[in-house]
């Protein structure tokens, strides 16, 4: 009994290949010299330029390694359940949807705030709205399993003295604020914003990303998936399988009291006690 | 002109597609529009309206209690299946039951939301196999959504990586070989088997009847041990409930024998008290006041005495008394107190002898029963 997910990335493949990713690409973007081609600004990019391009690639990779060192924790403490939540198909269309509805939406809001309010608005690379649409579906659907209370007392001229409830969910929201601010709070609040506007729309089935497949990529990947050879005999994940039921016996017990302890020292004493 | 030409219709079928298009043009982003802020609104009012009330101190905040069972049966109305009976407690008093009944328990966690849910409910979970299976090994079955805390929580302590999860527990015993022989443990309840993520119900079965053949051995063992020791129990609960009772039937019987001795302690108090108490006897020369009363014993002897005409015939049943018991010739020192919550019946009944009728015991005044003026009695047992 414990609020902790399971450790790793078993059976969670697009759990791996999306942290793969997050920490590949600026490395990739880095080595190549190409982090210039990743930002993303209306005036002149767009306005004078048009270089539509850059809304495509703008979140393909963090500029900082502190912001990948965030989502990377905040996939592998909170977001990895997403997957056993909704399936490998499932989570890997809800991506490819909510990054094209990232893309359109700030390409909106950009265009709206350059010729209506006559702003030019910096969006930080990254993919910043990904993960919070993420979190924001990932809110909706963890329970809170314990919470806590900090009591602040010596407040001057209150009866009660101040109490903060907080739940287990605090240390997620603390990365998630860190990765709000992470850029400034306009340049990386802004696509984060608009992730969780879009986390919204697609939790409320508004805009279809929670069951509806993407056409085109996700059955090619469930062909490809279901073509594979199964295997007939005993393959290594079987045995694995069947090791890991063993493991799981011996592993989990209601009370672990019960399992005499026995250090290597009391079993070779035993051996001369008769 | 009557008829228009065809280039007339080409131009009106274009007019009325174009003012289609021009419609649902300006309505679409109208109605998501409309749609979108609507949430929005909604969203926005619900989550400051909650928390608006959290803060509100002031007025009363309606608490939810819902216990582990109410959960359950939340859960077991969404589940909406007769086949499978789910467990209607949390999960640790399922364990609980499953420990105490010594029987299997199966865990089912879903997830909704999950591409495989209904797939695998409807394949595998309500599969009638499955169901036979579940059945025929009276399995016990607890379910629980993970959107739920505590399934949540059984999910990560068994480390389930993909969802919907199966899982198997029974009651374990670890043994150690030792140099003295095999120490086995006390049994403690484990995960056997589990199953993640859709599967073929075959596969499903054969996976958990390997786990069944391989575990139930112990199982009937710890059952069959715990018969032993529960019959045991019911037979040393049995003997302490006879000793109990024998017991009891000693302590009664002393307290009556102790009861018996107490009544006749105050009989003889009564009775020394009660002649303490008498009327002097009336002098011979005060004729016409008193009656003369001889009363045979049952010893045979003779005794008489004379009474005042105005006390009770009582008082003549405790001079017999007193004088078939020989208390009336004892020296009795003057401090006998009458005993306290003692009630004195007389055991006899005195007789008159001719015409033959008996003298009851009672206020009446001597003048006015049948000993006055002489009277020959006869006392007699009760039987």
């Amino acid at each position: 009994m414990t609020s902790v997910l399971p450790k790793g990335f078993t059976m969670m493949p697009v759990t791996r290949y999306l942290t793969g990713f997050v920490i590949c690409a600026p490395l990739l973007v880095s080595l190549l010299g190409i982090k210039h081609l990743l930002v993303l600004s209306y005036d002149p990019f767009i306005s004078s330029w048009h270089q539509y391009w850059r809304f495509a690639v703008f979140q393909t990779a963090f500029q900082n390694e502190s912001e990948v060192v965030v989502a990377i924790t905040l996939l592998h403490f909170a977001l990895k359940h997403l997957e056993r939540l909704y399936g490998s198909f499932r989570l890997a269309s809800l991506l490819i949807w909510s990054s094209l509805y990232n893309v359109v939406l700030v390409s909106i809001l950009s265009f709206l705030v350059y010729r209506v309010l006559g702003v030019n608005l910096f969006v930080s690379a990254g993919p910043y709205g990904i993960f919070f649409t993420l979190l924001y579906l990932y809110w909706q659907s963890t329970p809170s399993i314990y919470r806590f209370e900090l009591v602040f007392s010596g407040v001057p001229g209150s009866p009660n003295p101040a109490k903060l409830v907080i739940t287990d969910g605090i240390f997620v929201k603390i990365l998630m604020v860190q990765l709000f601010v992470s850029d400034g709070v306009l340049n990386s609040g802004i696509p984060s914003a608009i992730g969780v506007a879009v986390g919204a729309l697609i939790h409320s089935h508004i805009l279809p990303g929670k069951s509806v497949d993407f056409p085109l990529v996700i059955p090619f990947l469930r062909r490809y998936a279901a073509r594979k050879p199964q295997p007939t005999r005993p393959t290594v994940s079987d045995v694995q399988d069947e090791s890991d039921d063993e493991r799981d016996a011996t592993a989990f017990r209601d009370d672990e009291q019960d399992t005499p302890i026995r250090p290597l020292g009391t079993q070779l004493l035993d051996t001369f006690r008769t | 002109m009557s008829r228009p030409s065809r280039i007339h219709a080409y131009i009106s079928s274009a007019w009325r597609y174009t003012l289609l298009a021009l419609q649902s043009g300006i309505t679409f982003p109208i109605l998501v529009l409309y749609k979108i802020v609507g949430v929005f609104l909604y969203l926005i009012l619900n989550r400051f309206g909650t928390k608006l009330n959290k803060y509100h101190h002031d007025g009363y905040t309606t608490l939810k209690k819902t216990t582990p069972q109410d959960k359950a049966r939340q859960f077991i109305n969404k589940f909406d299946s007769d086949e499978l009976t789910l467990l209607e407690c949390g999960y640790s008093q399922a364990l609980y039951k499953s420990k105490r009944e010594m029987k299997w328990l199966l865990c089912y966690i879903q997830s909704e939301e999950h591409e495989d849910h209904l797939r695998f409910k409807q394949n595998v979970l309500l599969s009638p196999q499955f169901v036979d299976f579940v059945n025929s090994h009276d399995f016990l079955v607890w379910g629980g959504d993970i959107s739920q805390s505590e399934a949540f929580q059984v999910a990560n302590g068994f480390k389930v990586t993909k969802f919907p999860f199966l899982g198997l527990l029974t009651l374990t015993v670890n043994s150690t070989p030792t140099a003295n022989g095999v120490t086995t443990s006390a049994p403690v309840l484990s995960l056997v088997s589990k199953v993640q993520g859709y599967q073929d119900v075959y596969k499903v079965i054969t996976k958990f009847s390997k786990a069944y053949d391989k575990y139930n051995p112990t199982l009937i063992t710890l059952r069959h041990d715990h018969e032993q020791i529960e019959q045991d129990r019911q037979v040393r609960r049995a003997q302490d409930e006879a000793f109990e009772r024998s017991l009891n039937v000693d302590r009664e019987r002393t307290r009556q024998h102790q009861l018996r001795q107490q009544r006749e302690r105050d009989r003889e108090l009564y009775l020394k008290w009660r002649t303490l108490s008498m009327k002097p006897e009336p002098d011979t020369s005060a004729k016409g006041t008193y009656a003369r009363v001889a009363i045979r014993l049952p010893d045979g002897s003779r005794t008489s005495r004379r009474f005042n005409k105005d006390i009770s015939v009582e008082e003549i049943y405790a001079f017999a008394e007193a004088s078939s018991t020989g208390i009336i010739s004892l020296e009795i020192p003057p401090d006998v107190e009458k005993p306290e919550g003692y009630e004195h019946e007389y055991s006899f009944r005195l007789i008159q002898v001719m015409p033959r009728m008996e003298v009851s015991c009672d206020d009446t005044r001597i003048e006015d029963s049948v000993v006055w003026p002489n009277g020959n009695l006869i006392m007699e047992e009760k039987e």
